[in-house]
C-alpha cells in the first residue's frame, strides 16, 4: 500500500512536471516488463517474481521507478522455507546517448530500494549440518510476519530501440548496505528485489521489453545545435544592448 | 544512425548482456560452514585455599551417576564419562531445558576373590541430585540449500541451579566455545 501511495506521488509530481518548458521538461514515459520475471513464473517451482519498470524522459536524465512481486519456496527434506512480498526502487538515471537520434539509450544510474516481505521456515531440529542433537527429532517453525530489508544500487545498463517505440534492454546491479529490520529469530534467506540473504552486497541483473508512450517532441540537442543557440543567445544579448 | 554506430551499439548492447548474466550467476556459490551447536557446556571448578591464603582455581575430574534431561528419555552422561567439562545438549524444540544430576560422592572397591581376581565397585551417589535449569532464545538460518539450517542458541539466562556458585560465563552456545557455565564447588 505503502509502495501504490510512493508510485502516486511520483506520477502526480510527474504531471506537474509534464506542463513545464525547455530542455528539461518531460517528453516521454517508457513502461517495461521483466519477460524473465515471467519464465520464472512459469517454469521455477522455486522462484516467481514479476517486475515492472517505469521511467519519465527528462532530456538526459530519467527518474525512475520499479516494482516487483515475489515468492521463493524451498522444500528439501529436512526444511521447507516460503518467502512471499514486494519491493520499490526509486532512482534516476543519466543516459550518455543522449545525442541518439534512434533515442536508444546507455545509462549509469543509483536507487533506493525497499523491500518488505514475510517468510516462515518449517524445519527438522536435527538438521543435515547436525545430524545428532541429542535430542529426538521433532518438526518446528518460525515466522517473520514483518519483514523490512533496504539498500543502495548502482545501475548500468541498456535500451535499445528494437521497432518504433518498443524498446528492449538490460539492467547489471550492484546492490550495496542492505540492512534488515524486523527479523529477529529468522534470518531470511531470500530478501525479495535483493536474492539470496548471503552478503551486504549482491550483483542483479534484469532484462526489460519497454515501450515509450511520447507526449511531446524530444528535441536531439547535438554539438551543432549547441553551437546555434549559444550564437542567437549572443545575437539575442547584443541586440538588447543595442537597443539599450 | 550510421550502419557502423550501429553495429558498436549492438556489440556493447551484447557485450555487457553476458557479462552482466556471467557476474550475476558468478556471484550465487556458497560456503557450507556452521559454528552453531546445541551443547551448554558446564565446567566443575574446585576453589583451594593455599597456605598463603591466595585461592586458586582447578578444573576437577567429575563423575555422574546420571545426568537426564526433562523431555528427553535418554541418559545423558552416566558413571563411565570422566570429565571436567561437559558438553550437556539443550532441547532445540524448547526455549527452555532442565538437567537432573546425580553425583558420585565417592567409590568403594571390594575385593571379592583373589582367584580370580573379581573386584565389586560400589558407587556412593549424593542424597540430593542436583538441577540446572536454562532459558535462551533460538534463531534459525537456512546456510544454504544444501547445507540445510543451522540454529543459534543465545541469551542464555540460568533460570534454576541447586549448586551454591556459579557463574555464567558465556552465554551463547557455540563450536568454539570453551565454558559456558562453571560450577563451583
Amino acid at each position: 500500500m505503502k509502495y501504490f501511495f510512493s508510485i502516486f506521488l511520483l506520477i502526480g509530481i510527474s504531471f506537474n512536471l509534464f506542463g513545464q518548458k525547455g530542455r528539461y521538461a518531460p517528453t516521454a514515459i517508457k513502461l517495461g516488463i521483466d519477460p524473465g520475471t515471467l519464465g520464472y513464473m512459469v517454469f521455477s517451482e522455486k522462484r516467481g517474481f514479476l517486475e515492472f519498470e517505469g521511467d519519465i524522459d527528462f532530456d538526459r536524465f530519467f527518474v525512475v521507478a520499479n516494482y516487483g512481486l515475489s515468492n521463493y519456496k524451498l522444500v528439501e527434506d529436512t526444511y521447507v522455507y516460503e518467502n512471499d512480498g514486494s519491493y520499490l526502487r526509486l532512482g534516476a538515471d543519466i543516459n550518455f546517448m543522449n545525442k541518439d537520434p534512434h533515442l536508444n539509450v546507455a545509462f549509469f544510474g543509483v536507487r533506493y530500494v525497499s523491500s518488505s516481505f514475510t517468510d516462515k521456515l518449517d524445519y527438522d531440529t536435527q538438521t543435515i549440518i547436525q545430524t545428532n542433537t541429542g535430542w529426538p527429532n521433532t518438526r518446528e517453525s518460525n515466522t517473520n510476519i514483518d519483514g523490512k530489508a533496504n539498500w543502495y544500487e548502482l545501475n548500468t545498463g541498456m535500451k535499445i530501440r528494437v521497432v518504433k517505440q518498443l524498446y528492449m534492454g538490460f539492467t547489471l546491479r550492484y546492490k550495496f548496505l542492505m540492512k534488515i529490520k524486523g527479523t529477529e529469530n529468522l534470518r531470511p534467506y531470500y530478501i525479495p528485489g535483493f536474492g539470496k540473504n548471503i552478503n551486504t552486497t549482491a550483483f542483479g541483473f534484469n532484462y526489460y521489453v519497454s515501450y515509450r508512450l511520447p507526449f511531446r517532441k524530444k528535441i536531439i540537442y547535438t554539438d551543432s545545435d549547441k553551437k546555434v543557440i549559444k550564437e542567437k543567445k549572443k545575437k539575442a544579448k547584443k541586440a538588447k544592448k543595442e537597443k539599450k | 544512425m550510421p550502419a557502423e554506430k550501429r553495429r558498436s551499439v549492438k556489440f556493447i548492447f551484447w557485450g555487457l548482456f553476458i557479462l552482466g548474466l556471467n557476474l550475476f550467476l558468478s556471484c550465487q556459490n556458497e560456503n557450507c560452514v556452521s559454528i552453531a551447536n546445541n551443547d551448554l557446556l558446564i565446567g566443575f571448578i574446585r576453589a583451594d585455599t593455599l597456605d598463603t591464603g591466595e585461592i586458586i582455581f582447578d578444573e576437577i575430574d567429575t563423575l555422574f551417576y546420571s545426568a537426564t534431561a526433562d523431555g528427553n528419555d535418554s541418559i545423558i552422561y552416566d558413571k563411565n564419562t570422566v570429565r571436567s567439562t561437559f558438553p550437556f545438549p539443550v532441547n532445540p524444540a524448547k526455549g527452555m531445558t532442565t538437567f537432573h544430576l546425580e553425583m558420585i560422592d565417592s567409590i568403594r572397591y571390594d575385593t571379592l576373590s583373589m582367584d580370580p581376581i573379581q573386584i565389586d565397585t560400589i558407587y556412593y551417589i549424593n542424597p540430593t541430585p542436583h538441577t540446572i535449569a536454562v532459558s535462551y532464545d533460538r534463531s534459525q538460518r537456512i546456510i544454504s540449500e544444501e547445507c540445510g539450517i543451522e540454529i543459534f542458541y543465545t541469551n542464555i539466562k540460568v533460570e534454576e541451579i541447586s549448586f551454591p556458585t556459579t557463574n555464567l560465563a558465556e552465554n551463547k552456545l557455540s563450536r568454539f566455545n570453551e565454558v559456558n557455565i562453571e560450577v563451583f564447588f
